[in-house]
């Protein structure tokens, strides 16, 4: 664990407003963990969505935010894939080329912000798996989610472009998150659309495509039997979760598929009280496995 | 323009071409490794929304780009239909980066006036919220609810950035264009 350092936590545009739970359930995980985060007034979004229009514009928009934690001597924290993919390339981009880091520090000069890349980004899971450490969460599971069947989704920008965003994961074999379930005593469950992105980049350019997405993903989770689909990204989040029963409509069928945040299975197995996991904030309730639950009364 | 096409592929004429489209690709972020493409397809065959949708196909879209065919690209709606899942980026065995290059593609096309109408919402977003979802009392009134602290990203320096680096002024243009009844981009869907 990266002794002594603070973490400003990146929640990004979706997962203060659409998944609600993704941020409880990080908040009450780290505040167990004893991990310090801090909420800075000051970031805004990612500069993810505005890629498409203009990258030196993308990029000043993700400099500024890492620049407003170095002023601060924090790392980041990002929950959101999208967000710290974004962050940690306009970083790697700022980091190896010196003429944009020029040109990027001119329009932080304003704010008197500077990027110096003295700030590390992280994403939520690494930090778990890496800094915090498998051993160390096994330790701290006292109540094993044993016999769930959970389908991973590892997403894109979790392990895309491997070179900067990766980690120790093969981008084709990826290992973590698998990982950190099994530490919760769930078992991840093999499928085979395992890979497929959510279509969250092309939302809002072709809808029906981010449809088709998700059906071909949810098919997948229900043939292979698993109770719920974890993810750990914001975005991920909002597109097989929030936007399940529109796709349901588009599909003509239904799923069902309860969609929970890794830091909600981590927490379960931690003890925490579903309540304090934001349970009530996931558009398909997870009320069936929660009641499965030994200690846990009631049903919600 | 008196060829006649072979099969049904229509010919391409040195009319319709801009030799200068692959330079200015090549020049832009991006899109540097658009010359090593070979056109093996590995990226047509990785690509989630090819598999779903025939109107996006990176190959075709690489070689459109290469013979010159600047309109075509530009004024295409298929340019915006990449999910940026990176797949093809990984598996590309010439490196052309081409998750990268799809970004790069956009870039020109919105510098030319063709932005998407959907790039259009997602600033005004931001330079009214710093992000592309309001955080209002509403929302923050539901947070204090779920115990979470208050949510206001700051608008004015995410309006500088984009003012500053011009992207504003290109994209009020291309409204402007389009309101006087020159169609820009692709249409879509919600933000």
């Amino acid at each position: 664990m990266a002794q002594g350092r603070s973490y400003a936590l990146f929640l990004g545009c979706n997962a203060p407003v659409r998944t609600l739970h993704y941020d409880v359930a990080t908040r009450a995980v780290l505040e167990r963990l004893g991990v310090h985060v801090v909420d800075l007034d000051g970031f805004a979004c990612c500069g993810y969505p505005l890629e498409a229009a203009d990258h030196l514009t993308a990029v000043i928009m993700a400099a500024r935010n890492i620049a407003l934690a170095e002023a601060q001597g924090l790392d980041v924290l990002a929950i959101c894939s999208a967000c710290s993919g974004t962050l940690l390339r306009a970083r790697h981009a700022l980091l190896h080329d010196e003429r944009l880091r020029t040109e990027v520090n001119a329009h932080l000069r304003k704010e008197h912000l500077e990027f110096r890349g003295t700030a590390e980004v992280e994403h939520l899971l690494r930090f778990l798996h890496e800094d915090i450490g498998t051993e160390r969460l096994r330790s701290l599971v006292t109540r094993p989610l044993t016999g769930w069947r959970v389908a991973v989704h590892y997403g894109c920008h979790y392990l895309k472009p491997s070179e900067v965003v990766g980690g120790g994961d093969d981008p084709e074999v990826p290992h973590t998150v698998d990982e950190l379930v099994a530490l919760t005593g769930a078992t991840s469950v093999p499928y085979a659309e395992r890979q497929l992105c959510c279509g969250g980049g092309v939302l809002g350019y072709r809808e029906a495509d981010s449809h088709a997405l998700i059906a071909k993903k949810l098919d997948s989770v229900v043939a292979a039997g698993a109770d719920a689909l974890e993810v750990h990204c914001a975005f991920c989040a909002v597109m097989y979760d929030g936007n399940q029963k529109a796709a349901e409509r588009a599909a003509g069928k239904a799923w069902n598929v309860p969609v929970l945040v890794y830091p909600q299975l981590l927490g379960l197995a931690m003890g925490i009280d579903p309540d304090d996991l934001g349970f009530k904030h996931n558009r398909v309730r997870a009320k069936e496995l929660l009641a499965r639950l030994e200690g846990v009364s009631a049903a919600r | 323009m008196t060829e006649a096409p072979i099969g049904d592929f229509p010919l391409v004429t040195d009319a319709e071409t801009d030799p200068g489209f692959a330079a200015r690709i090549r020049a832009t972020p991006g899109g540097e490794g658009i010359l090593r493409c070979y056109a093996c397809g590995t990226c047509s065959a990785s690509c989630p929304i090819r598999a779903i949708d025939e109107e996006f196909n990176p190959r075709r879209i690489i070689r459109l780009a290469l013979l010159g065919l600047k309109d075509e690209v530009l004024r295409s709606q298929f340019i915006w239909l990449c999910t940026g899942c990176f797949i093809c980026q990984e598996r590309c065995p010439q490196d052309v980066r081409i998750t990268d290059l799809m970004m790069a593609l956009r870039n020109i096309a919105t510098l030319e006036g063709y932005p998407h109408p959907t790039l259009q919402s997602i600033a005004e977003m931001l330079e009214a919220h710093g992000a592309v979802l309001e955080t209002g009392d509403f929302e923050n009134e539901k947070r204090a609810k779920a115990g979470l602290p208050p949510r206001r990203p700051p608008a004015k320096p995410v309006r500088d950035i984009i003012e500053g680096t011009g992207l504003d002024a290109k994209l009020r243009a291309a409204k402007a264009k389009t309101t006087e009844g020159q169609p820009a981009g692709g249409k879509g869907g919600e933000p």
